[in-house]
Protein backbone atom coordinates (compact mmCIF):
# COMPACT_ATOMS: atom_id res chain seq x y z
CA UNK A 1 0.00 0.00 0.00
CA UNK A 2 2.56 2.34 1.06
CA UNK A 3 4.84 1.31 -1.57
CA UNK A 4 2.14 1.97 -4.35
CA UNK A 5 1.55 5.35 -3.16
CA UNK A 6 5.14 6.21 -3.28
CA UNK A 7 5.46 4.84 -6.84
CA UNK A 8 2.60 6.95 -7.47
CA UNK A 9 3.26 10.29 -5.78
CA UNK A 10 7.16 10.00 -6.64
CA UNK A 11 7.54 10.60 -2.60
CA UNK A 12 10.01 8.34 -0.35
CA UNK A 13 8.08 5.69 1.43
CA UNK A 14 9.19 7.11 5.03
CA UNK A 15 7.31 10.61 3.59
CA UNK A 16 4.37 8.95 2.93
CA UNK A 17 4.81 6.74 6.28
CA UNK A 18 4.61 10.00 8.08
CA UNK A 19 1.95 11.58 5.94
CA UNK A 20 -0.30 8.92 6.68
CA UNK A 21 0.41 9.51 10.61
CA UNK A 22 -0.11 12.85 10.53
CA UNK A 23 -3.52 12.75 8.70
CA UNK A 24 -4.92 9.76 10.88
CA UNK A 25 -3.39 12.07 14.20
CA UNK A 26 -5.60 15.22 13.01
CA UNK A 27 -8.61 13.19 12.15
CA UNK A 28 -7.99 12.09 15.47
CA UNK A 29 -7.73 15.57 17.46
CA UNK A 30 -10.09 17.35 15.19
CA UNK A 31 -12.60 14.16 16.17
CA UNK A 32 -11.82 14.96 20.00
CA UNK A 33 -11.77 19.08 19.84
CA UNK A 34 -14.69 19.63 17.79
CA UNK A 35 -17.40 17.96 20.42
CA UNK A 36 -15.60 19.07 23.10
CA UNK A 37 -15.85 22.52 21.79
CA UNK A 38 -19.36 21.98 21.13
CA UNK A 39 -20.18 20.61 25.04
CA UNK A 40 -17.97 22.90 27.15
CA UNK A 41 -17.38 25.91 24.65
CA UNK A 42 -14.74 28.41 26.22
CA UNK A 43 -12.25 31.03 24.35
CA UNK A 44 -9.09 28.67 24.82
CA UNK A 45 -10.81 26.11 23.42
CA UNK A 46 -12.21 28.27 20.35
CA UNK A 47 -8.50 29.20 19.91
CA UNK A 48 -7.37 25.39 20.16
CA UNK A 49 -10.66 24.41 17.50
CA UNK A 50 -8.97 27.51 14.98
CA UNK A 51 -5.63 25.84 15.66
CA UNK A 52 -7.04 22.87 14.23
CA UNK A 53 -8.61 24.03 11.48
CA UNK A 54 -5.76 25.63 10.93
CA UNK A 55 -3.52 22.85 11.24
CA UNK A 56 -5.59 21.08 8.37
CA UNK A 57 -5.32 23.74 6.10
CA UNK A 58 -1.43 24.20 6.52
CA UNK A 59 -0.88 20.28 6.24
CA UNK A 60 -3.29 19.81 3.34
CA UNK A 61 -1.66 22.80 1.61
CA UNK A 62 2.23 21.32 2.51
CA UNK A 63 0.81 17.98 1.34
CA UNK A 64 -0.64 19.36 -2.08
CA UNK A 65 2.96 20.88 -2.18
CA UNK A 66 5.48 18.06 -2.31
CA UNK A 67 3.17 16.90 -4.91
CA UNK A 68 2.83 19.40 -7.37
CA UNK A 69 5.96 20.09 -9.63
CA UNK A 70 8.73 22.11 -7.56
CA UNK A 71 8.38 25.81 -9.80
CA UNK A 72 4.62 25.96 -9.34
CA UNK A 73 5.08 25.25 -5.41
CA UNK A 74 8.02 27.94 -5.00
CA UNK A 75 5.35 30.10 -6.80
CA UNK A 76 3.29 29.25 -4.59
CA UNK A 77 4.99 30.08 -1.33
CA UNK A 78 6.39 33.44 -2.88
CA UNK A 79 2.81 34.40 -3.48
CA UNK A 80 2.28 32.92 0.44
CA UNK A 81 5.38 34.71 1.77
CA UNK A 82 4.09 38.14 -0.41
CA UNK A 83 0.82 37.82 0.90
CA UNK A 84 1.98 37.47 4.41
CA UNK A 85 4.45 40.43 4.23
CA UNK A 86 1.81 42.45 3.06
CA UNK A 87 -0.40 41.51 5.99
CA UNK A 88 2.32 43.37 7.90
CA UNK A 89 3.39 46.05 5.97
CA UNK A 90 -0.15 47.70 5.81
CA UNK A 91 -1.08 47.30 9.41
CA UNK A 92 2.34 49.81 9.48
CA UNK A 93 1.80 53.73 9.23
CA UNK A 94 4.37 54.57 6.65
CA UNK A 95 5.10 58.40 5.64
CA UNK A 96 4.10 58.90 2.32
CA UNK A 97 8.06 60.02 1.67
CA UNK A 98 9.11 56.37 1.99
CA UNK A 99 6.07 54.99 0.07
CA UNK A 100 8.74 53.85 -3.09
CA UNK A 101 11.05 52.26 -0.89
CA UNK A 102 8.43 49.68 -0.08
CA UNK A 103 8.95 48.51 -3.99
CA UNK A 104 12.66 47.32 -3.22
CA UNK A 105 11.06 45.31 -0.30
CA UNK A 106 8.43 43.50 -2.72
CA UNK A 107 10.76 42.79 -5.34
CA UNK A 108 13.31 41.36 -2.30
CA UNK A 109 10.59 38.15 -2.14
CA UNK A 110 12.04 36.54 -5.00
CA UNK A 111 15.50 37.42 -5.18
CA UNK A 112 15.49 35.95 -1.74
CA UNK A 113 13.46 32.41 -2.85
CA UNK A 114 15.60 32.20 -6.04
CA UNK A 115 18.95 32.47 -3.76
CA UNK A 116 17.20 30.19 -1.30
CA UNK A 117 16.61 27.53 -4.60
CA UNK A 118 20.35 27.75 -6.36
CA UNK A 119 22.17 30.37 -4.51
CA UNK A 120 25.21 29.29 -2.01
CA UNK A 121 24.23 29.03 1.82
CA UNK A 122 26.20 32.33 2.46
CA UNK A 123 24.23 34.15 -0.17
CA UNK A 124 21.13 33.07 0.95
CA UNK A 125 21.98 33.46 4.86
CA UNK A 126 23.19 37.30 4.01
CA UNK A 127 21.38 38.90 1.28
CA UNK A 128 18.57 40.04 3.37
CA UNK A 129 20.07 40.39 6.60
CA UNK A 130 23.39 42.13 5.22
CA UNK A 131 22.40 43.67 1.40
CA UNK A 132 18.71 44.09 2.29
CA UNK A 133 19.88 46.31 5.45
CA UNK A 134 22.01 48.57 3.69
CA UNK A 135 20.30 48.97 0.32
CA UNK A 136 16.66 50.10 2.35
CA UNK A 137 18.19 52.96 4.10
CA UNK A 138 20.11 53.73 0.76
CA UNK A 139 17.19 54.04 -1.11
CA UNK A 140 15.57 56.19 1.56
CA UNK A 141 18.50 58.86 1.89
CA UNK A 142 17.94 59.52 -1.89
CA UNK A 143 14.50 59.84 -1.04
CA UNK A 144 15.90 63.21 0.65
CA UNK A 145 13.24 63.08 3.76
CA UNK A 146 14.52 62.36 7.52
CA UNK A 147 11.16 61.91 9.59
CA UNK A 148 10.39 58.66 10.83
CA UNK A 149 13.59 57.41 9.15
CA UNK A 150 14.87 55.11 11.88
CA UNK A 151 11.28 54.10 12.34
CA UNK A 152 10.74 53.19 8.90
CA UNK A 153 14.31 51.71 8.41
CA UNK A 154 13.70 49.26 11.63
CA UNK A 155 10.46 47.98 11.18
CA UNK A 156 10.79 47.32 7.47
CA UNK A 157 13.71 45.03 7.95
CA UNK A 158 12.41 43.49 10.71
CA UNK A 159 9.49 42.64 8.97
CA UNK A 160 11.45 41.26 6.05
CA UNK A 161 13.74 39.39 8.16
CA UNK A 162 10.83 37.45 10.19
CA UNK A 163 8.87 36.94 7.10
CA UNK A 164 10.65 36.76 4.41
CA UNK A 165 13.92 35.33 5.73
CA UNK A 166 12.16 32.97 7.75
CA UNK A 167 9.72 31.11 5.31
CA UNK A 168 12.79 31.43 2.80
CA UNK A 169 14.24 28.43 4.77
CA UNK A 170 11.49 25.80 3.40
CA UNK A 171 12.50 26.68 0.23
CA UNK A 172 16.59 26.43 1.27
CA UNK A 173 15.77 23.25 3.13
CA UNK A 174 13.89 21.61 0.45
CA UNK A 175 16.35 22.48 -2.62
CA UNK A 176 20.07 22.16 -0.86
CA UNK A 177 19.22 20.90 2.63
CA UNK A 178 21.03 17.31 1.64
CA UNK A 179 22.23 15.86 4.38
CA UNK A 180 24.45 13.24 4.94
CA UNK A 181 22.58 9.78 5.65
CA UNK A 182 19.08 11.67 4.93
CA UNK A 183 19.44 12.05 1.32
CA UNK A 184 16.33 13.18 -1.01
CA UNK A 185 14.14 13.09 2.42
CA UNK A 186 14.38 16.94 2.55
CA UNK A 187 10.47 16.78 2.27
CA UNK A 188 9.84 14.59 5.23
CA UNK A 189 12.02 17.19 7.37
CA UNK A 190 9.77 20.14 6.29
CA UNK A 191 6.33 18.12 6.81
CA UNK A 192 8.05 16.96 10.29
CA UNK A 193 9.06 20.64 11.32
CA UNK A 194 5.38 21.69 10.47
CA UNK A 195 3.99 18.97 12.16
CA UNK A 196 6.06 19.16 15.38
CA UNK A 197 5.49 23.08 15.42
CA UNK A 198 1.88 22.70 15.03
CA UNK A 199 1.65 19.98 17.44
CA UNK A 200 3.41 21.23 19.72
CA UNK A 201 0.96 24.21 20.48
CA UNK A 202 -1.69 22.02 20.67
CA UNK A 203 0.46 20.12 23.27
CA UNK A 204 1.05 23.14 25.18
CA UNK A 205 -2.78 24.27 25.71
CA UNK A 206 -3.66 20.76 26.31
CA UNK A 207 -1.22 20.39 29.08
CA UNK A 208 -1.99 24.12 30.04
CA UNK A 209 -5.50 23.36 30.46
CA UNK A 210 -4.95 20.28 32.57
CA UNK A 211 -1.89 21.26 35.21
CA UNK A 212 -1.32 24.61 34.63
CA UNK A 213 -1.60 27.59 37.19
CA UNK A 214 1.69 29.91 36.80
CA UNK A 215 1.64 31.81 33.73
CA UNK A 216 4.57 31.90 31.85
CA UNK A 217 3.61 35.64 30.19
CA UNK A 218 0.68 37.52 31.56
CA UNK A 219 1.46 40.73 29.42
CA UNK A 220 1.94 39.62 25.82
CA UNK A 221 -0.68 36.19 26.28
CA UNK A 222 -1.95 35.72 29.29
CA UNK A 223 -3.23 31.85 28.68
CA UNK A 224 0.31 30.39 28.64
CA UNK A 225 1.41 28.74 31.35
CA UNK A 226 4.80 27.77 32.71
CA UNK A 227 3.45 24.17 33.14
CA UNK A 228 1.94 23.71 30.06
CA UNK A 229 5.00 24.83 28.42
CA UNK A 230 7.12 22.29 30.44
CA UNK A 231 4.90 19.54 29.79
CA UNK A 232 4.36 20.67 25.70
CA UNK A 233 8.22 20.63 25.70
CA UNK A 234 8.26 17.00 27.19
CA UNK A 235 5.74 15.31 25.63
CA UNK A 236 7.32 17.18 21.95
CA UNK A 237 10.69 15.72 23.09
CA UNK A 238 9.29 12.44 23.62
CA UNK A 239 7.60 12.25 19.90
CA UNK A 240 11.06 13.41 18.72
CA UNK A 241 12.85 10.85 20.48
CA UNK A 242 9.95 8.18 18.94
CA UNK A 243 10.50 9.31 15.81
CA UNK A 244 13.91 10.04 15.56
CA UNK A 245 14.42 6.98 12.27
CA UNK A 246 12.83 10.06 10.50
CA UNK A 247 14.55 13.00 11.98
CA UNK A 248 18.45 13.53 10.31
CA UNK A 249 19.93 13.30 13.75
CA UNK A 250 22.86 11.24 14.83
CA UNK A 251 21.33 10.08 17.69
CA UNK A 252 18.00 9.22 19.90
CA UNK A 253 19.35 11.82 22.56
CA UNK A 254 20.08 14.76 20.09
CA UNK A 255 16.66 14.08 18.27
CA UNK A 256 15.18 14.62 22.27
CA UNK A 257 16.89 17.84 22.68
CA UNK A 258 15.79 19.10 19.48
CA UNK A 259 12.75 18.66 20.66
CA UNK A 260 12.79 20.75 23.76
CA UNK A 261 14.67 23.25 21.76
CA UNK A 262 11.70 23.36 18.82
CA UNK A 263 9.47 23.55 21.24
CA UNK A 264 10.92 26.85 23.08
CA UNK A 265 11.48 28.19 19.89
CA UNK A 266 7.59 26.99 18.89
CA UNK A 267 6.56 29.06 22.11
CA UNK A 268 8.82 31.76 21.53
CA UNK A 269 7.20 32.54 17.76
CA UNK A 270 3.72 32.44 19.21
CA UNK A 271 4.45 35.09 21.82
CA UNK A 272 6.38 37.28 19.35
CA UNK A 273 3.22 37.32 16.99
CA UNK A 274 0.75 38.21 20.06
CA UNK A 275 3.79 40.93 21.06
CA UNK A 276 3.49 42.49 17.65
CA UNK A 277 0.00 42.43 17.66
CA UNK A 278 -0.84 44.05 20.82
CA UNK A 279 2.21 46.63 19.91
CA UNK A 280 -0.24 47.16 16.59
CA UNK A 281 -2.89 47.40 18.03
CA UNK A 282 -4.60 44.80 16.21
CA UNK A 283 -6.63 41.45 16.89
CA UNK A 284 -5.03 39.63 13.75
CA UNK A 285 -3.50 40.32 11.53
CA UNK A 286 -5.69 40.06 8.23
CA UNK A 287 -9.45 38.46 7.92
CA UNK A 288 -8.64 36.33 4.64
CA UNK A 289 -11.02 34.33 5.86
CA UNK A 290 -13.57 35.24 8.50
CA UNK A 291 -13.22 34.94 11.63
CA UNK A 292 -9.35 32.76 11.48
CA UNK A 293 -7.43 35.61 11.32
CA UNK A 294 -4.68 36.13 8.14
CA UNK A 295 -1.79 33.66 7.23
CA UNK A 296 0.88 35.69 9.54
CA UNK A 297 -2.05 34.28 12.53
CA UNK A 298 -1.52 30.95 11.98
CA UNK A 299 2.27 31.01 10.87
CA UNK A 300 3.56 32.46 14.12
CA UNK A 301 5.15 29.27 15.67
CA UNK A 302 6.46 28.44 11.97
CA UNK A 303 8.40 31.68 11.51
CA UNK A 304 10.64 31.27 14.56
CA UNK A 305 10.82 27.41 14.14
CA UNK A 306 11.73 27.31 10.46
CA UNK A 307 15.04 29.22 11.20
CA UNK A 308 15.64 27.71 14.01
CA UNK A 309 15.54 24.45 12.44
CA UNK A 310 18.41 25.45 9.03
CA UNK A 311 20.29 27.34 11.87
CA UNK A 312 20.80 24.08 14.13
CA UNK A 313 21.36 21.84 10.99
CA UNK A 314 24.25 24.36 10.08
CA UNK A 315 25.60 24.81 13.36
CA UNK A 316 25.82 21.19 14.11
CA UNK A 317 27.38 20.59 10.66
CA UNK A 318 24.70 18.81 8.69
CA UNK A 319 24.08 20.67 6.21
CA UNK B 1 -17.61 46.00 -32.23
CA UNK B 2 -20.01 45.98 -29.01
CA UNK B 3 -19.01 42.83 -28.83
CA UNK B 4 -15.47 43.00 -29.29
CA UNK B 5 -15.58 45.57 -26.84
CA UNK B 6 -17.09 43.36 -23.96
CA UNK B 7 -15.29 40.23 -24.46
CA UNK B 8 -12.39 42.95 -23.60
CA UNK B 9 -13.62 44.03 -20.94
CA UNK B 10 -14.19 40.57 -19.59
CA UNK B 11 -11.16 39.20 -20.13
CA UNK B 12 -9.62 42.69 -18.41
CA UNK B 13 -11.94 42.85 -15.31
CA UNK B 14 -12.16 39.18 -14.52
CA UNK B 15 -9.59 37.54 -15.83
CA UNK B 16 -6.68 39.99 -15.57
CA UNK B 17 -7.37 42.54 -12.94
CA UNK B 18 -9.86 40.87 -10.28
CA UNK B 19 -7.16 38.53 -9.88
CA UNK B 20 -4.51 41.14 -9.24
CA UNK B 21 -6.75 43.46 -7.24
CA UNK B 22 -8.06 40.80 -4.86
CA UNK B 23 -4.28 38.87 -4.31
CA UNK B 24 -2.07 41.21 -5.15
CA UNK B 25 -3.53 44.29 -4.08
CA UNK B 26 -5.23 42.53 -1.21
CA UNK B 27 -8.45 44.43 -1.42
CA UNK B 28 -11.70 42.99 0.43
CA UNK B 29 -14.83 42.88 -1.07
CA UNK B 30 -17.31 43.07 1.43
CA UNK B 31 -20.98 43.10 0.01
CA UNK B 32 -24.08 43.80 2.69
CA UNK B 33 -26.01 42.78 -0.07
CA UNK B 34 -25.25 41.89 -3.73
CA UNK B 35 -26.65 44.74 -6.12
CA UNK B 36 -28.12 43.09 -9.04
CA UNK B 37 -28.77 45.50 -12.38
CA UNK B 38 -31.94 44.03 -13.94
CA UNK B 39 -33.65 47.10 -12.87
CA UNK B 40 -31.19 50.41 -13.20
CA UNK B 41 -29.26 51.62 -10.52
CA UNK B 42 -26.22 54.37 -9.61
CA UNK B 43 -23.17 52.77 -7.89
CA UNK B 44 -22.30 56.08 -5.59
CA UNK B 45 -18.91 55.68 -3.36
CA UNK B 46 -16.62 57.96 -2.80
CA UNK B 47 -13.48 58.84 -4.72
CA UNK B 48 -9.93 58.77 -3.54
CA UNK B 49 -7.76 56.81 -6.59
CA UNK B 50 -8.34 55.31 -10.27
CA UNK B 51 -8.45 52.47 -7.99
CA UNK B 52 -11.89 53.08 -7.03
CA UNK B 53 -13.83 52.66 -10.68
CA UNK B 54 -11.61 49.07 -11.18
CA UNK B 55 -12.63 47.69 -8.25
CA UNK B 56 -16.02 48.47 -8.57
CA UNK B 57 -16.26 47.12 -11.72
CA UNK B 58 -14.31 43.60 -10.91
CA UNK B 59 -16.91 43.47 -8.33
CA UNK B 60 -19.43 43.28 -11.13
CA UNK B 61 -20.57 39.81 -12.83
CA UNK B 62 -20.01 39.19 -16.18
CA UNK B 63 -23.53 40.07 -17.04
CA UNK B 64 -23.58 43.56 -15.30
CA UNK B 65 -20.39 44.43 -17.28
CA UNK B 66 -22.52 45.06 -20.30
CA UNK B 67 -25.09 47.47 -18.58
CA UNK B 68 -22.89 49.16 -16.03
CA UNK B 69 -21.03 52.56 -16.63
CA UNK B 70 -18.81 54.59 -14.87
CA UNK B 71 -18.88 57.81 -15.30
CA UNK B 72 -15.84 60.42 -16.18
CA UNK B 73 -15.00 63.25 -16.45
CA UNK B 74 -15.07 64.61 -20.26
CA UNK B 75 -11.72 66.96 -19.68
CA UNK B 76 -9.61 64.19 -17.62
CA UNK B 77 -10.32 61.26 -20.09
CA UNK B 78 -11.32 62.20 -23.69
CA UNK B 79 -8.49 65.09 -23.42
CA UNK B 80 -6.68 63.02 -26.21
CA UNK B 81 -7.92 59.92 -28.40
CA UNK B 82 -5.28 57.00 -26.68
CA UNK B 83 -7.36 57.68 -23.42
CA UNK B 84 -10.80 58.31 -24.75
CA UNK B 85 -10.57 54.86 -26.88
CA UNK B 86 -9.86 53.02 -23.30
CA UNK B 87 -12.15 55.13 -21.48
CA UNK B 88 -14.81 53.95 -24.01
CA UNK B 89 -14.24 50.51 -24.72
CA UNK B 90 -12.59 49.19 -21.91
CA UNK B 91 -14.25 51.13 -18.94
CA UNK B 92 -18.02 51.30 -20.90
CA UNK B 93 -17.61 54.81 -19.78
CA UNK B 94 -20.02 57.83 -20.24
CA UNK B 95 -19.12 61.16 -19.76
CA UNK B 96 -20.05 64.04 -18.59
CA UNK B 97 -18.21 67.96 -18.56
CA UNK B 98 -17.12 69.32 -16.04
CA UNK B 99 -16.76 72.98 -17.34
CA UNK B 100 -20.70 73.08 -18.26
CA UNK B 101 -20.25 73.67 -21.95
CA UNK B 102 -23.53 71.43 -22.95
CA UNK B 103 -26.40 72.71 -21.79
CA UNK B 104 -27.95 69.47 -20.26
CA UNK B 105 -24.63 67.57 -19.17
CA UNK B 106 -26.44 64.56 -17.86
CA UNK B 107 -27.85 64.03 -21.24
CA UNK B 108 -25.78 60.96 -21.78
CA UNK B 109 -26.46 59.48 -18.46
CA UNK B 110 -30.20 59.82 -19.00
CA UNK B 111 -30.22 58.02 -22.06
CA UNK B 112 -28.48 55.53 -20.77
CA UNK B 113 -31.09 54.96 -17.78
CA UNK B 114 -34.03 55.05 -20.17
CA UNK B 115 -32.24 52.20 -21.75
CA UNK B 116 -32.35 50.35 -18.39
CA UNK B 117 -28.40 51.05 -17.93
CA UNK B 118 -26.98 51.44 -14.08
CA UNK B 119 -24.25 54.08 -13.80
CA UNK B 120 -21.16 54.24 -11.59
CA UNK B 121 -20.69 57.77 -10.29
CA UNK B 122 -18.64 59.56 -8.06
CA UNK B 123 -20.19 62.48 -6.80
CA UNK B 124 -17.12 63.96 -5.31
CA UNK B 125 -16.24 64.94 -8.99
CA UNK B 126 -12.52 64.95 -8.50
CA UNK B 127 -10.14 62.44 -6.37
CA UNK B 128 -10.60 63.22 -3.14
CA UNK B 129 -9.70 62.11 0.32
CA UNK B 130 -11.40 59.30 1.77
CA UNK B 131 -11.01 60.77 5.27
CA UNK B 132 -12.83 63.78 4.59
CA UNK B 133 -14.95 63.91 1.94
CA UNK B 134 -15.60 66.57 -0.76
CA UNK B 135 -18.55 68.47 -1.28
CA UNK B 136 -20.90 66.27 -3.29
CA UNK B 137 -21.70 67.41 -6.92
CA UNK B 138 -25.58 67.29 -7.40
CA UNK B 139 -25.91 64.97 -10.83
CA UNK B 140 -26.85 61.46 -8.66
CA UNK B 141 -29.29 63.64 -6.87
CA UNK B 142 -31.57 65.32 -10.24
CA UNK B 143 -31.21 62.03 -11.68
CA UNK B 144 -32.46 60.15 -8.54
CA UNK B 145 -35.22 62.41 -8.48
CA UNK B 146 -35.89 62.61 -12.53
CA UNK B 147 -36.58 58.63 -12.75
CA UNK B 148 -38.89 57.10 -9.38
CA UNK B 149 -37.42 53.24 -10.83
CA UNK B 150 -34.22 54.39 -10.34
CA UNK B 151 -32.49 53.25 -6.50
CA UNK B 152 -29.07 54.13 -5.71
CA UNK B 153 -26.12 51.73 -4.19
CA UNK B 154 -23.91 53.20 -2.12
CA UNK B 155 -20.09 51.72 -2.10
CA UNK B 156 -17.50 53.01 0.33
CA UNK B 157 -13.60 52.50 -0.90
CA UNK B 158 -11.52 52.61 2.00
CA UNK B 159 -7.63 52.95 1.68
CA UNK B 160 -7.66 52.90 -1.61
CA UNK B 161 -5.90 56.34 -1.57
CA UNK B 162 -2.84 54.58 -0.69
CA UNK B 163 -2.62 52.34 -3.36
CA UNK B 164 -2.04 54.72 -5.56
CA UNK B 165 -2.22 58.10 -4.83
CA UNK B 166 -2.91 60.97 -6.81
CA UNK B 167 0.14 62.18 -9.09
CA UNK B 168 2.18 58.72 -8.58
CA UNK B 169 2.44 55.84 -10.60
CA UNK B 170 3.39 53.14 -8.37
CA UNK B 171 0.62 50.60 -7.17
CA UNK B 172 1.35 49.22 -3.90
CA UNK B 173 -0.93 47.21 -1.94
CA UNK B 174 -2.66 49.26 1.28
CA UNK B 175 -5.22 47.93 3.77
CA UNK B 176 -8.14 48.69 1.76
CA UNK B 177 -11.67 46.91 1.12
CA UNK B 178 -14.54 47.70 -0.57
CA UNK B 179 -17.93 47.98 1.03
CA UNK B 180 -21.36 47.47 -0.79
CA UNK B 181 -24.43 48.97 0.77
CA UNK B 182 -27.85 47.50 0.19
CA UNK B 183 -29.70 49.48 -2.81
CA UNK B 184 -31.65 52.55 -1.71
CA UNK B 185 -34.57 54.32 -2.88
CA UNK B 186 -35.26 57.85 -2.03
CA UNK B 187 -38.17 59.55 -1.44
CA UNK B 188 -39.23 61.77 -4.46
CA UNK B 189 -40.45 64.55 -1.78
CA UNK B 190 -37.30 65.80 -0.39
CA UNK B 191 -35.70 68.53 -2.61
CA UNK B 192 -31.91 68.06 -3.80
CA UNK B 193 -29.82 68.90 -0.86
CA UNK B 194 -31.44 66.89 1.10
CA UNK B 195 -30.79 63.85 -1.31
CA UNK B 196 -27.58 64.72 -1.68
CA UNK B 197 -26.93 64.67 2.06
CA UNK B 198 -28.99 61.45 2.25
CA UNK B 199 -26.50 59.93 -0.36
CA UNK B 200 -23.65 61.19 1.58
CA UNK B 201 -24.95 59.97 5.29
CA UNK B 202 -25.61 56.14 2.86
CA UNK B 203 -21.81 55.77 1.98
CA UNK B 204 -20.40 57.34 5.84
CA UNK B 205 -22.56 54.69 7.45
CA UNK B 206 -20.82 51.90 5.46
CA UNK B 207 -17.29 53.49 7.06
CA UNK B 208 -16.57 51.52 10.31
Amino acid sequence: MIDLISNFTGQTNSFVEVIIGIFSLLIFFTLLFIPWQKLKPSKGMHEIVLRVYSWWAILCLATIMFLLPETIALILIILLTFISLREFLTKLSIEAHFRNTLLYIYLAIPIQYYLAKNGTTYSFNSFIPVYMFFLIPIRNILNGAYEKYLEFNGKVFWAMMLIVYGFSNITFLRHQGVIKGYEGEQDLLIILIVFLTQINDVLQFLWGKTIGKNKLSPTISPNKTIEGFAGGAITLSFICFLLSDYLPFNSNLEAAIFGVLLSIFGLLGDLNMSAVKRDLGVKDMDDLIPGHGGILDRLDSLSFTLPFTVHYLLLRGYL
Amino acid sequence: MEKLAFIIRVILFKVILSPFVKIILGIKFRYEEKPSFDKPKIIVANHSSHVDAIAILCSLSVRDLKKVHPVVARDYFYKNSITKLFAKTCLNSVSVSRDRQFDNPLHQCEKLIERGHSLIIFPEGTRGNASEMKEFKKGVSILLKKYPQLEFVPAFCEGFGQILPKGQWLVLPSNSSLRVGKSKSIDRGLDINDITNYIRKSILELRL
